[in-house]
């Protein structure tokens, strides 16, 4: 059974929510970007997805505020932090209610074995 | 003048001739006492020299009738008189009596009467003004008052004679002592070659002899002295001259201001080592920041390059043009971060001034900023960037400076008041431009908004803040001749900077011919 996986990527960086998208469409994967938490909330009322991958701080609203939202609704979606701060660990992700962290910059071969593992399970 | 009624009454016909009388006139009334010729038979004055006359300005000095005993009040002249008129000739005989003066001031007058002549014999009587004496009095008293208010004083105040151009000192208060370790008695008399060594005394001497040249008040802001107790010391020194007739003083005041010399050294020493402590922890903090922002371009290049990999064929061209446009744009941002923390770490006070777009100013500033917007979760709304738009003369990296070290402040403010916004706003009109930093905070309290621009104060939790922030700007400010200040608009805390408009280097400008 294929089933096709939806993720929410969500960063203030506009190209990589260009790029994101872009790469993870060729492997098969729909992948929506977002550049803000507001357009990410709106996405989340009319589509469901199976991950969020989400920037961790952002200007106006941080992922922490789109990770409650997410943690509110019925079927949430697994929730993962992307950031570049190193000192924000795995377990700070998971003691805030998230599935774990992708740190900056963006190792793609990571991205997409986590893709993979989505995939999997 | 004299005032001889009866020549022949005096010595009879021996009475000097007319060179005589006017020499033995200007004599009389040359001295300082009182001289009054008067006849022994009826004690009626015939003659009185310039000085009694003035003394005796109430009484007709011409009345050939007025009598030395009218002039004094008999309680204590009557025995004297007494025994004047029974002086033998010859006879010498002192006292004292008061005289009433003018405006009916008493006199006390030391009276030494000597009687002359033979046939018609008459006193000469000389009276000194014992007031003098009082006077005399008063002026020790007086001269003991400013010696003892000089000694008060924790200066070292002298006075040199330069009557025969030596400099010797006539003159040294306590505050001398103390500060050259000698007393007074070591050093009257003395010049300054005898007590100081040769080229500090060549140096006071050169100064005291210009102070009098100019006849005008100098200050010698600060001289190394060596004193024999305390070494070598600075002073600040203020010299007087002092002209009267031939007479050629030098009066000074020397301040011992080695301790706060030394004292300003270390204060300044610090300023420099917090400013440069400040300068160190903000760009710590960008760095860290700046470290994180380079992460997304890092992740664009790395992200279009597997792209480009992936596209390597022919009919991509189109594709990978665009790819390899946008890592140019992600590796150009790159270099933009380093090559302003560059900046951030380097010194700005030789830059030259030019004209610069308040745009190109805050684009900088946002890139710096930005990180610290991302890691608070605040957003910077930018009111007017392109409308409100402005040139003004200055060094760009200066106000870089000063803009981001507002909006550090205004982060924290939101960042403590919960809050999410802060806000920077372009506004000019004919002369000048205003950027204005509003944070969400309502306010600074009047006690604290006087002190806001003092250096090392804050509000900031110790270790937080230098408190050196805001005072940094505003002299920078300043330096460009601008204004930063502290504004409520009524619900939010402001600070504005105000700038006078750059003159455009280029006069024939597109707004002049609109």
């Amino acid at each position: 059974m294929t089933k096709i996986e939806k993720i929410l990527f969500v960063d203030d960086e506009a190209d990589l929510v260009e790029l994101i998208p872009e790469i993870l469409a060729e492997t098969g994967v729909a992948c929506i970007g977002c550049a803000s938490v507001a357009g990410a909330i709106e996405q989340l009322k009319s589509h469901s997805f199976t991950a969020i991958l989400s920037d961790l701080k952002m200007p106006g609203h941080g992922g922490q505020v789109l990770l409650k939202k997410c943690l509110a609704l019925k079927n949430r979606p697994l929730f993962f932090f992307l950031t570049g701060n190193i000192q924000f660990s795995h377990n700070d992700a998971i003691q805030l209610g998230a599935d774990g962290v992708i740190y900056k910059p963006i190792n793609y071969t990571e991205i997409l074995e986590f893709v993979g593992k989505l995939r999997a399970s | 003048m004299l005032m001889i009624k009866n020549t022949s009454e005096i010595q009879g016909n021996t009475f000097p001739d007319e060179f005589s009388k006017k020499f033995l006139s200007s004599a009389l009334d040359s001295v300082s006492d009182f001289i009054f010729w008067v006849k022994a038979k009826d004690l009626s004055i015939i003659y009185l020299n310039k000085v009694a006359k003035n003394l005796l300005a109430e009484f007709n000095t011409n009345d050939p009738n007025l009598k030395i005993t009218e002039l004094i009040p008999e309680c204590d002249s009557s025995s004297y008189l007494d025994i004047l008129t029974k002086m033998p000739l010859g006879g010498r005989k002192e006292g004292k009596v008061t005289f009433i003066g003018r405006d009916a001031i008493k006199i006390p007058v030391l009276l030494k009467a000597i009687k002359l002549g033979d046939q018609s014999d008459f006193y000469q009587i000389v009276g000194s003004d014992l007031r003098r004496d009082f006077e005399a009095d008063e002026l020790a008293e007086k001269e003991r008052f400013y010696r003892e208010a000089l000694d008060m004083i924790p200066g070292a105040v002298f006075c040199k004679d330069y009557e025969k151009l030596r400099g010797e000192f006539v003159y040294w208060n306590k505050g001398a002592e103390k500060l050259w370790g000698m007393t007074s008695d070591d050093i009257l008399g003395k010049t300054d070659f005898d007590l100081f060594p040769e080229k500090e005394a060549r140096f006071f001497q050169d100064k005291d002899i210009e102070t009098i040249r100019s006849g005008k008040k100098i200050e010698i802001e600060e001289e190394p002295v060596t004193s024999p107790t305390l070494g070598l010391r600075i002073v600040k020194t203020q010299k007087v001259p002092i002209l009267i007739g031939e007479k050629r003083y030098l009066l000074g005041i020397s301040h011992d201001i080695s301790e706060k010399k030394i004292l300003e050294e270390k204060l300044e020493q610090e300023r420099s080592i917090s400013m440069q402590a400040a300068k160190l922890a903000s760009l710590g903090q960008m760095a860290a920041g700046i470290a994180h922002e380079i992460n997304n371009p890092l992740s664009i290049i790395q992200g279009y390059n597997i792209q480009l990999q992936k596209n390597l064929i022919p009919e991509a061209q189109a594709k990978l043009i665009e790819y390899s446009k946008k890592m140019d744009h992600a590796i150009q941002r790159i270099s933009k971060i380093i090559r302003s923390m560059k900046n951030m770490s380097r010194d700005s006070i030789n830059d030259p001034y030019e004209n610069t777009k308040i745009s190109a100013i805050v684009d900088e500033v946002c890139s710096f900023i930005k990180p610290k917007l991302t890691e608070k979760s605040i957003e910077l709304k930018i009111v007017n960037l392109s409308k409100g738009d402005f040139e003004i003369n200055c060094r760009q990296f200066q106000i870089v400076q000063v803009l981001l070290n507002l909006l550090n402040n205004a982060i924290r403010a939101a960042t403590d008041l919960n809050s999410n916004w802060i806000k920077l706003v372009l506004e000019s009109d004919a002369s000048h431009g205003l950027i204005r930093i509003v944070d969400p905070g309502r306010g600074i309290s009047d006690k604290i908004q006087e002190r806001i621009f003092e250096p090392f104060f804050t509000t900031s939790e110790i270790g937080k803040g230098t408190g050196l922030g805001l005072s940094i700007s505003q002299n920078i400010v300043n330096a460009h001749n601008g204004r930063l200040f502290y504004k409520f608009d009524g619900t939010n805390t402001n600070f504005v900077l105000q700038f006078p408009l750059a003159i455009s280097s280029n006069t024939n400008s597109s707004k002049e011919v609109i």
